[in-house]
């Protein structure tokens, strides 16, 4: 196992100097830089230019783009339409950016064909300069985290729930190059809602398969029954915990917005479930153990803590008492420690949750 | 020879002309019969819809002198594009075996059900009058484990309105299984949400929301009283209330919000005995001789919570991005108790009456402050920081008094008084900071390395003492610890896409966790995963994943060690928009050991290893097929198995702990579009569970599921 983590770690680090050295060498060796990437650089579709002389009318677009408008014009983005903000943030060329050229250059070229020219709309169409002049920034074309960043200029405010996507840059998905285009489609969503490319837990499958199998245990938190989603406890756009864990109103975990009755707070509370977490106690996904407890034998989930903690050398007394001496295991009386520490999460009258 | 293949082939061709005629037949009749799905494959009808949907647009969209083309399905209402569905059936349950473990695990019952509604009203932004957008949704309502209710409403500008109301039907019942408790429970649980934005659209925003969780139903709690362990039959009945509200506000690259939180929680058990004289789980043999005749507790818990939160978010110049949020959050509890009993003590006194007071108050407050900053230093790089500090103290005291007035077998009549005064005070305090450096090379690599640093400082402190009257004794018991400690854990991870088909993702996180115990020395960890992605064809999909988590805790007296491997590959086959196939495969290994110290009979101390083993099979299959334009097929079929503990040699003292079972879970589903509005459907599923150490729980069941969908 050693071995293999080594391997890792050095095939991480080789991986991720790929790129760095290659790019360093080709600069080196007087390469030429890398084609600019739309949106970015390119000054014809600055990406976030303000300049109204790049940009025409709304309408414009659905003259020829008829589906994509009428598409468009009942999904939640044809809002901004009614804005009164910048025009970069307005409409269609909030993304694909300033479309003068581009109306400029199929306006010519429809000229040209009207008048019966041609040979200048075949020229017009030959000349790859003004063509790609005249293109639109294409979304597809953006890496993960240009397309992203695209996104972020509107969503990453509290529009829709509050301080949702506030962590988006800092994310897991990020950090892993998931971009928004890889969950959310503008033009073709299989859900209205958030223009969801699937619902809720396929399209978290399509990555997370390992979890589809998780959630067909027996016991399991009600994801394939439809009463849950993987984004009531995860925030897919990134929180503040590991895993992208939600919190619960209050900071706690998220599992008290539900389990409301375990959430306190208690005179004697059970040093798990606010310090350390459920998780210590239970899994979150699926079990065949039930109550998702992490062992199916409850006294052992007990054990593993409280026959040891106690009097840890260096650490003061130890607050876990040992288990007393009549707690004869073989004895069925004292099979199952919860039968007598019913209040196991936290009492407000017994230190020994009874 | 020939007699040999007609006595062989005859079977098989009865066979597959009673699969035949069963297809058949149940094709037929869906006439007659209402019918449903299980689960919520797309049928001829909605595969559709995604035409329909452009055709609904074009239409709402179209000017008044253009000509209008009607959808197939939905409609355009006034200036609504408008669809609606509605299915409804009835399901019927047939179970054999042990139908408290059927109900543990499955929980679906024969009944009517309304298994899909949904109202879908859109209009052009700005247009509609009271509302733009109307969406009702309604899924398995009328006693299904899992029913959901939403609604969302909005007025550009103006508006929106979010419900969402979700039901559970919690049952456990695992009677042989006694390590689970006694605990029976048919719990009904409703967790809803309402919450309205106002101006939603406008640089100040106003937000209001209320939520309710609540649950009744009946419950069983043990008992544990004079040596015995007692089931009590009760009712549950607790209930959060929660009220919000908030502002947002914009300012140029700045979003600032404010909500202020209030929670009510009650929790009224209606806790009683059995009617008559309990004996208890152990009866009245060997020295179980305690018995209850009488029980009424009354525990009416009041706890409140409220939370005030502010946050800020900006950008400074194009490249600096954060954010800041605080939290304060101030809960209290209330919790009197009252308990009454008689019955009969261990010693074989008659408890005449007893009664148990206690008076538990406690306060949490709490403080929590959220920090992130990303600088972009340039379009491949990028650097963040994430910042987590949260404090929190709990301050509960509690005293109880118990006076019981018992008769022994000899003697005169007593009356022994037992009182106790107990407090806890925990303070805690932590830091948690993630610093990542973030690589993006076009789409094709991505990559980032990053450290976390955690630390912790928790303080407890408390006393418990206990006085008899019978006795001059204190007993005294000092509650304190007090843990400090720092912990580093490295991360990080690539992206690599090859091709625009092919995906490889690896991540590592690998340091130390203090999140295993309490007062014990941090948890060593290295997990990481591994996955790759492969888009064959445009149809062909593939997914295989492999994740390893290793733990390690160093405390000597502990020695405890879990690892964990998880494989999966996963296949999705779409070459049709009505022919799919989506199968998968994940071998879960778990096998965790850790030192424990448990006694035996005559209070013998053995020392040993607690082992634990999990070694999970599962298999996943989901298929459709467009038979024809109008009929459809879905197979669907889940199987679990775990092999439990290997064949292992281990140490007298050492405890095995497994479960070996196994479940089969197939499901037939045929759909057949009578016309664009409706679709019959017929569905079959089948459960079969086995345990191999507790037969007693092994069950089958047979759901069948027939009923309409109407779409309009």
């Amino acid at each position: 196992m050693r071995i293999l983590k080594l391997a890792l770690v050095v095939i991480f680090f080789v991986v991720v100097a790929v790129p760095l050295v290659s790019t360093k060498l080709a600069t080196l060796g007087g390469g030429a830089r890398p084609p600019a990437v739309a949106g970015t650089v390119n000054a014809q579709k600055a990406p976030f230019s303000s300049d109204p002389s790049l940009y025409v009318a709304n309408e414009s677009c659905e003259e020829c783009h008829t589906n994509q408008a009428a598409h468009y014009a009942l999904t939640a983005h044809s809002k901004t339409n009614l804005s009164k903000g910048s025009i970069d943030m307005i409409g269609c060329q909030a993304c694909h950016g300033g479309a003068k050229a581009h109306v400029d250059y199929y306006q010519t070229a429809a000229r040209f064909a009207k008048e019966g020219k041609d040979a200048e709309a075949a020229a017009l169409f030959a000349d790859e300069a003004k063509a790609k002049a005249a293109s639109m920034r294409s979304i597809s074309s953006l890496s993960s985290a240009e397309s992203s960043a695209l996104c972020l200029r509107c969503h990453e405010g509290s529009q829709g729930r509050s301080d949702e996507r506030f962590n988006y840059r800092r994310s897991e998905h990020a950090r892993h190059g998931v971009s928004c285009l890889d969950c959310h489609s503008s033009h073709s969503p299989k859900r209205s809602e958030a223009l969801l490319r699937d619902t809720e837990p396929n399209m978290c499958y399509q990555c997370h398969a390992e979890q589809k199998a998780t959630f067909a245990k027996p016991f399991h938190h009600k994801v394939p029954e439809g009463g849950m989603k993987c984004s009531d406890c995860h925030n897919q756009h990134g929180g503040f915990l590991a895993k992208s864990l939600r919190n619960s109103v209050n900071g706690d975990q998220m599992c008290v917005k539900c389990h409301s009755d375990k959430q306190g707070p208690f005179v004697y509370e059970h040093a798990p479930v606010k310090i350390e977490g459920c998780q210590t106690c239970h899994t979150p996904h699926g079990s065949t153990n039930p109550k998702l407890l992490t062992r199916n034998v409850v006294r052992f989930l007990c054990l593993e803590c409280h026959s040891n903690t106690p009097g840890i050398v260096g650490e003061g007394t130890g607050l876990g008492p040992p288990t007393p001496s009549f707690h004869d295991i073989t004895n069925p009386r004292y099979a199952n420690c919860t039968v007598c520490h019913i209040e196991i999460h936290g009492s407000n009258k017994d230190p020994f949750f009874r | 020879m020939n007699a040999l293949h007609q006595t062989r082939l005859l079977p098989l061709f009865r066979s597959c002309a009673g699969v035949l005629l069963w297809v058949v037949a149940l094709s037929l009749g869906i006439t007659t019969l209402a019918q449903s799905s299980v689960e919520k494959s797309e049928t001829s009808q909605q595969a559709k819809e995604p035409e329909n949907e452009l055709e609904r647009a074009k239409a709402a969209v179209a000017k008044p002198n253009e000509p209008k083309i009607k959808p197939e399905t939905g409609r355009q209402w006034g200036i609504y594009s408008t669809t609606s569905s509605i299915e409804i059936g009835h399901r019927f349950v047939d179970t054999k075996g042990s139908r408290d473990r059927y109900l543990s695990d499955v929980n679906v019952r024969d009944g009517f059900r309304v298994l899909e509604y949904s109202l879908d009203m859109r209009a052009r932004p700005g247009t509609g009058i009271l509302f733009d957008t109307f969406k009702a949704d309604v899924n398995n309502a009328g006693g299904d484990v899992a029913q959901n209710f939403s609604l969302r409403m909005d007025k550009t500008r103006f508006y929106r309105f979010d419900a969402n109301v979700r039901r559970f039907n919690y049952f456990r019942s695992l009677g042989p299984n006694f390590a689970l408790g006694l605990r029976d429970t048919d719990i009904r649980q409703q967790v809803s949400d309402y919450s309205l934005r106002l101006f939603p659209q406008r640089a100040v925003r106003v937000n209001f929301g209320y939520g309710r969780n609540m649950a009744t139903g009946r419950f069983a709690p043990s008992y544990s009283y004079e040596r015995d362990a007692f089931k009590l039959p009760s009712q549950t009945r607790w209930e959060a209330n929660d009220y919000r509200a908030g502002l947002d506000a914009t300012w140029r690259k700045w979003d600032f919000g404010f909500e202020s939180f209030y929670r009510g929680f009650r929790n009224d058990p209606d806790i009683r005995s059995r009617e008559g004289r309990d004996p208890g789980y152990f009866g009245d043999s060997g020295s179980f001789v305690g018995a209850l005749t009488f029980l009424e507790r009354d525990t009416p818990l009041r706890s409140r919570s409220i939370v005030t939160r502010a946050n800020v978010r900006g950008s400074i110049g194009d490249r600096l991005h954060v954010l800041l949020r605080g939290l304060h959050d101030d809960e209290r509890m209330n919790a009197p108790y009252v308990e009454t009993t008689a019955g009969t003590a261990f010693s074989n006194a008659r408890i005449i009456s007893r009664v148990l007071t206690a008076q538990g108050f406690v306060e949490r407050p709490g403080n929590i402050v959220d920090g992130g900053v990303t600088l972009d230093i340039n379009r491949h790089f990028s650097i963040s920081n994430l910042t987590n500090y949260t404090h929190f103290r709990i301050e509960g005291d509690t005293l109880t008094s118990q006076t019981s007035v018992q008769q022994p077998t000899t003697g005169a009549q007593q009356t022994i008084l037992t009182t106790t005064a107990g407090n806890r005070f925990t303070e805690w305090e932590s830091l948690w900071n993630t610093l990542s450096l973030n690589m993006t090379y076009g789409k094709k690599f991505s990559a980032n390395l990053g450290w976390r640093f955690m630390k912790r400082d928790i303080e407890l402190n408390g006393l418990y003492t206990s006085r008899t009257s019978t006795s001059t004794n204190v007993t005294s018991l000092p509650l304190d610890d007090s843990e400090s400690i720092n912990t580093n854990a490295f991360i990080g991870g690539f992206r690599v896409r090859p091709t625009n088909r092919t995906s490889f993702m690896f991540d590592v996180e690998t340091g130390e966790n203090n999140n295993s115990f309490v007062r014990i020395n941090p948890l060593e960890y290295t997990r990481f995963r591994v996955r790759a992605q492969v888009q064959a064809t445009d149809k062909l999909g593939f997914n295989g994943t492999f994740t390893s988590l290793d733990r390690t805790n160093p405390t000597p007296q502990v020695v405890n060690d879990s690892d964990m491997r998880s494989y999966t590959v996963a296949m999705n086959w779409e070459p049709k928009s009505r022919l799919m196939l989506d199968v998968g495969y994940d071998y879960h290994d778990l096998f965790s050991t850790a030192n424990i110290s448990y006694f035996v009979t005559g209070s013998q101390l053995r020392t040993g290893r607690s082992l634990y083993y999990a070694r999970m099979n599962s298999v996943f299959a989901n298929t459709r097929f467009g038979v024809t334009d109008r009929l459809d097929l879905f197979l669907v079929y889940y199987y679990i198995m775990d092999r439990g503990a290997p064949t292992i040699s281990v140490g007298a003292t050492d405890l095995v702990n497994a479960y070996p079972l196994r479940r089969h879970n197939p499901e037939a589903r045929v759909a057949y579009r009578f016309s664009n509005n409706v679709t019959g459907n017929v569905s079959y599923r089948h459960y079969s569970y086995n345990e191999r150490e507790f037969s007693v729980q092994d069950y089958r069941s047979n759901i069948l599921t027939t009923s309409l969908r109407f779409t309009f």
